[in-house]
């Protein structure tokens, strides 16, 4: 075989594997949007006939409407808390001589790591222990060791790439500490905020492993009440959800990248 | 504006002795260069009077002023970094302004001071810009803006034509030295660059090893250097090693191996003394042998490099050591020095040798 004909059929291999892997991503999608828009109760595909009533019937789903305005709420406070706290961490991590850095580093990342099982577990026991299982605050803080690993990794990143003469060069035009800190590191550090603040409120929004532990009753998020309801229900209404779902999360993603290039960001 | 000193400035980092005893002090209006290899002290020696490194030893002060314990934004001292630090997120105008701003000058006024410091370095018409938009040249002018509207009382420039290409450091330079002058304020330059030491400062002083080893104006450090590191340093220069042979009241007589026997006129020297003679390159006139005088150098050329306004050319003496003169377009054709191996007589102007001690 010619050299020539070896790239060929190199590249021929790695755009097929390419292409299936980009199908393989976007093929669910594609199939929950086309079932949602599917008139019959029954989840079938293709679809006979379409229909918007799926989309009408989340609303009066109260269980699952309730629990997304639990899930965002709590989504928000984790994702502020844990960009709050991460943005402290990063500082410290690299910007101060702390020993043990790479240590502290780990361990702040660890939740990506640790099965989310194992934090479940581990939380509830710890609620119950001091007493504060089932709680708005104990989901809240449950939510915040969940994601605070991501804003800690995009922020200790921004920071990696800010210029430090730009502090001193501050610093040397008469600013204090505290007004070098709020005029130029922060407007720096902002994709790296952005960035980290968004993929903190997803991944606890649709996060089931970690919530399944901490909820109970009326205390109860959107990904827990659309597998409840999915396990008594066989109709289309959870992809009618999933469809809104997608779309209100691309609209986000994309005006986040359009302004602040946050996956360009996350893709180092 | 104000003078500066400093006096016995001693600067550990990690362990590890940066800056050792550096006495220098700065007249009012006066541009001082700091130059010297990389990591002799002369970035930190910079940082030390910008306030970013508090020496562990000695005193520094501006004007009457001890800044021991002073931090770098009570310093009231400009700073222009070899990156600039531009501020990405802020126009042109805001990066001018922010200096006012912190030091709570009213918004009129800071209008005016902005506009009076982006004319001065002729760039009022990128107010609106960001720096990301801007050219290096503009950017460098940008900096210096921004470090001169506060009313510095000592200008730093870090490296400042380091990040510019050829031409336009040629011109920036110029544009440096005339706005230095007519503001007569205080001023240090860090560079590696002699080029850009020689021509910018009033004085300058060569930094090795965390010491400041030689200290004058460009012109006598560049002819009549005290060491031979600073002459070795600065500029080309043609080393030779002798004995002194004789001595007199005049000077004394230079006998080497490369087969020379020279008259060197300065110097207090001892009969039998090990010395090394240094001469630059432009300081030698290429001869044809059989113009040679008594006190000529014989060598053979090796090569020859075209430099534009000057030749050099690259000879070795008869016992091999590399000896390098400039030649004029007219002596490359008329004694044929294009052509390696081609014998030439080194004339050496006695006052241009500079003796120093093996």
């Amino acid at each position: 075989m010619s050299d020539a004909q070896a790239s060929r059929s190199f590249g021929i291999v790695t755009s097929v594997l390419a292409w299936s892997a980009l199908a393989f991503l976007v093929f669910p999608v594609i199939f929950t949007v086309i079932v949602s828009f599917n008139a019959s109760f029954f989840i079938e595909f293709p679809p006979k006939a379409l229909s918007l009533s799926w989309y009408a019937n989340i609303a009066k789903i109260h269980r699952i409407f309730d629990a997304t305005i639990i899930s965002v709420l709590i989504a928000l406070g984790a994702a502020t808390c844990a960009t709050t706290m991460a943005l402290g961490a990063s500082l410290a991590l690299v910007r101060s001589p702390l020993p043990g850095r790479p240590a502290i580093t780990a361990f702040l990342l660890s939740p990506i790591t640790v099965p989310m099982v194992a934090i479940g577990i581990a939380l509830i026991q710890f609620f119950i222990l001091i007493d504060t299982a089932f709680t708005w605050y104990s989901l809240l803080i449950g939510h915040i060791v969940l994601v605070v690993a991501y804003p800690v990794r995009t922020i200790v990143a921004s920071l990696t790439l800010t210029n430090p003469s730009l502090e001193e060069a501050a610093l040397s035009l008469g600013a204090s500490r505290w007004a070098v800190f709020r005029t130029i590191t922060l407007p720096q550090l902002k994709p790296g905020l952005i960035n980290g603040f968004l993929f903190a409120f997803l991944i606890s929004f649709d996060n089931y492993p970690i919530s399944v532990f901490l909820v109970r009753g009326g205390l109860t998020t959107m990904p827990i009440e659309i597998f409840n309801y999915i396990t008594q229900n066989l109709d289309p209404t959870p992809a009618a959800f999933s469809a809104l779902y997608i779309v209100v999360v691309s609209i986000v993603i994309t005006l986040a990248e359009k302004r602040y290039r946050i996956i360009s960001h996350a893709i180092p | 504006m104000a003078a500066l000193t400093l006096e016995g400035i001693g600067v550990w980092l990690g362990g590890q002795q940066i800056l050792k005893k550096v006495d220098l002090s700065v007249a009012d209006g006066e541009c001082v260069a700091l130059l010297g290899p990389s990591g002799c002290g002369k970035t930190t020696t910079l940082r030390a009077i910008a306030g970013f490194i508090q020496p562990q030893e000695g005193d520094l002060r501006i004007g009457e002023r001890s800044m021991r314990g002073v931090p770098p934004n009570r310093r009231n001292v400009g700073l222009v970094f070899q990156d600039y630090a531009l501020f990405p997120h802020m126009t042109i105008g805001e990066n001018v302004a922010y200096g006012l701003q912190m030091r709570r000058v009213p918004p009129a006024e800071v209008t005016k001071r902005v506009q009076a410091a982006l004319e001065m370095v002729q760039l009022a018409h990128v107010k609106e810009r960001f720096p990301a938009n801007l050219s290096g040249g503009q950017r460098q002018r940008v900096a210096l803006a921004r470090a001169l509207v506060i009313r510095p009382d000592i200008l730093l420039l870090d490296e400042p034509l380091g990040a510019l290409d050829r031409k336009l450091r040629d011109r920036m330079q110029v544009e440096l030295k005339l706005l230095q002058r007519r503001l007569g304020i205080t001023t240090i330059i860090v560079t590696h660059d002699q080029e850009e030491a020689l021509s910018l400062a009033d004085r300058m002083a060569v930094m090795f090893d965390g010491r400041i080893v030689e200290i004058g104006k460009p012109a006598q450090l560049y002819e009549k250097p005290g060491s031979r590191q600073v002459m070795e340093f600065l500029g080309s220069s043609n080393l030779l090693r002798g004995t002194v042979t004789a001595t007199d009241a005049e000077g004394c007589l230079v006998v080497g191996p490369a087969g020379f026997r020279i008259r060197v006129a300065n110097g207090a020297r001892r009969q039998g003394e090990d010395v090394t003679l240094a001469i630059r390159p432009e300081h030698v006139r290429i001869a044809a042998p059989n113009e040679a005088g008594a006190d000529a150098l014989k060598a053979q050329v090796v090569e020859c490099v075209y430099k534009g306004s000057i030749t050099e050319v690259h000879t070795t003496l008869a016992d091999g050591t590399a000896f390098m003169a400039n030649a004029a377009a007219a002596d490359v054709a008329r004694l044929g020095l294009d052509r390696p191996g081609t014998p030439v007589a080194l004339h050496m102007a006695p006052e241009w040798i500079q003796v120093f001690a093996t």
